[in-house]
């Protein structure tokens, strides 16, 4: 899967945890850029993006989730 | 409105959401306090805590076996810090108990459950919310994610949080007077295999075939729910008498006729018959499940009669004890004596109903039954069932105060407290405990704290006989004056006039009052005596 696909499964997914219907996301962006991105919404997403993309993540993959970027690279890895 | 309060030693927000939302769709107006992560023991054991001072009739208190395992304690050790916790708190602690397969020794979790069990027995503020039995039905591999647990330190996964709220959702309704107190089922398909009036009553199945024990073993779970004080009762398309033959044919079946405090075989739609059912044990049909293994009978009681329970029972009836279990539907908050007597109660009022259809007038009815009360006090002896008639009186109740028994010794111990409990019976049998008055004294004002009196005793003049009792008792303390006051409910129409009716006056401030002095007793049939 392309990066850009991933990238905007995320925004996706995100929105849907989120209740938006639109977010600007980057590589670089963090969880506190990002309004209502708390820990709630953060174990959402986690599950949300499992069952979206068909993948499991471990404990060690979801702990290196620091930004954006390393979600979307973390998800490449499983879908290579 | 009921007031909630959550805290657990691991994350709690989706259960709090799934609480929120599953109390709400219960009928239960409840405000939640959640209280920050892994606070347990400060929010419980800290007098002026958020938690202390929310003041929540409800604590849920969920410390997960996972987060246990790092404490190394013996099961005493924890068992004490859990009775600590509930000396702590007003309100009722809803303490989750243990679950298996976290790594932690089997024989501790069991021996840490039934520890809870025993001291649920004797502390009259702790419920157990049990997730064992969840995990067991459904499995730990189904409810529980490590990666979740350490990430996020969820103790169950999204689904598993949602059937730990509907367990926790139903103790609530049950402990706050609505929970469920009738079951009525069907005869043919249900309560046996094959049709009575086609198949003949020997050729039913109840017990030899395998779909005949399925049967019985629905028939004794059943039965287990009435030895805990659920009402049963039958609703079948059938002659009446071809259905009680089924009965006195079948000595073998686990039920037998006079399990049932109502029985209705007729060839009426059955939502009339449900209805009828209802006003006869007079209790709301909230109070109803309905059991039927025919689609058509369940989607027209469903539309009909909307606030009763409808389970969609699965197809085979070899499923139907696994599928009525997990769904816990008859919660009750605790087995008593007054239980187990139920249903003989009920077919006591059923004679004394056939009774009435010999007088002419209810005066004449209510001196043949030879009503005698006895008053008696509010002590270790009548608390519990005192308790309990708070919690559940609906509808002959003033201002609904719901009481626990803890708040209830307060009161006795209360010099200012003027309590009234009222039990009686008649030549049919006993009703037991069936009217509280609880007044507070200040000078030579009396303040009605509570007035309540069963469902099972409206209409015999026991009101008349308690407050008598109670204005004599207020006169003989020097007190002038009893004022009264109704909050208005969705149950309690019924005592909208009752102060007027005792020849109280009505106030400005919406209060009521009584000349102590000025009062006559109101005539009862009934008499002092045990």
């Amino acid at each position: 899967m392309e990066r850009q696909e991933i990238l905007q499964g995320l925004r996706d997914a995100l929105c849907e945890v989120l209740g938006k219907s639109a977010l600007e996301l980057s590589l670089t962006t963090r969880q506190d850029d990002v309004e209502g991105w708390d820990s709630l919404a953060h174990i959402q997403l986690v599950l949300a993006l499992g069952k979206r993309f068909g993948v499991t993540f471990t404990t060690k993959d979801v702990m290196e989730w620091t930004d954006v970027g390393s979600i979307v690279r973390c998800l490449e890895e499983k879908l290579a | 409105m009921v007031k909630v309060g959550i805290c657990g030693d691991v994350t709690t927000q989706l259960l709090t959401a799934a609480l929120r939302e599953r109390l709400s769709s219960r009928g239960v107006d409840a405000e939640i306090y959640e209280a920050p992560f892994d606070q347990v023991r400060r929010q419980l054991l800290t007098a002026d805590s958020e938690l202390q001072k929310f003041d929540p009739r409800f604590v849920v208190v969920w410390e997960a076996i996972e987060r246990v395992r790092e404490r190394a304690q013996t099961v005493e050790a924890r068992l004490a810090d859990v009775e600590a916790l509930c000396a702590a708190t007003r309100g009722t602690v809803l303490y989750v108990n243990a679950a298996d397969g976290a790594g932690v020794d089997s024989r501790f979790v069991r021996a840490f459950d039934a520890g809870l069990d025993a001291l649920a027995e004797t502390t009259d503020n702790l419920q157990i919310v049990d997730l064992a039995s969840l995990v067991a039905e459904r499995g730990r591999a189904a409810l529980f994610s490590p990666m979740l647990y350490y990430t996020a330190s969820l103790a169950l996964v999204p689904e598993g949080q949602q059937a730990l709220a509907a367990r926790i959702v139903e103790k609530i309704a049950a402990l706050c007077g609505r929970e469920r107190k009738v079951a009525v089922v069907d005869l043919d398909g249900t309560l046996w295999g094959g049709i009575a009036g086609e198949d003949g009553v020997e050729g039913i199945e109840t017990a030899e075939s395998p779909l005949g024990r399925a049967h019985a073993d629905f028939q004794r779970w059943l039965k287990e729910l009435q030895t805990r004080g659920i009402l049963l009762a039958v609703c079948s398309k059938n002659d009446l008498s071809l259905a009680e033959e089924a009965f006195a044919a079948h000595p073998e079946m686990p039920l037998k006729r006079t399990d049932f405090a109502a029985f209705v075989a007729n060839w009426d739609p059955k939502p009339q018959n449900v209805a009828k059912i209802a006003a006869t044990l007079n209790l709301g049909l909230d109070a109803f499940v309905f059991l039927d293994d025919r689609r058509e009978e369940r989607e027209a009681v469903r539309k009909a009669l909307p606030d009763v329970t409808v389970p969609e029972l699965p197809e085979d009836p070899a499923e139907w004890v696994g599928f009525l279990g997990a769904l816990d539907l008859f919660e009750t908050a605790s087995a008593s004596a007054d239980d187990a007597s139920r249903t003989a109660r009920y077919l006591h009022e059923a004679a004394r109903q056939e009774v009435r259809k010999t007088f002419a007038d209810e005066a004449s009815f209510l001196k043949d039954l030879a009503m005698r009360a006895e008053v008696l006090l509010l002590d270790g002896g009548t608390i519990p069932r005192v308790a309990r008639l708070t919690q559940r009186t609906n509808q002959f109740n003033v201002l609904t105060k719901r009481y626990g028994e803890a708040e209830l010794r307060a009161l006795a111990e209360d010099p200012a407290t003027v309590p009234l409990v009222v039990k009686l019976s008649d030549r049919f049998g006993d009703y037991g405990i069936v009217s509280v008055l609880i007044g507070q004294r200040q000078e030579a004002e009396l303040f009605v704290d509570t007035w309540l009196m069963s469902c099972r005793v409206i209409g015999r003049g026991v009101e008349c006989f308690a407050f008598n009792q109670f204005v004599a008792r207020a006169r003989a303390l020097g007190v002038k004056t009893i004022v009264g006051r109704y909050e208005p409910t969705a149950k309690n129409g019924l005592v909208k006039d009752l102060y007027l009716k005792f020849g109280f006056a009505a106030r400005d401030d919406g209060s009521w009052a009584l000349d102590v002095d000025g009062y006559r007793p109101v005539q009862s049939f009934i008499e002092v005596g045990g």
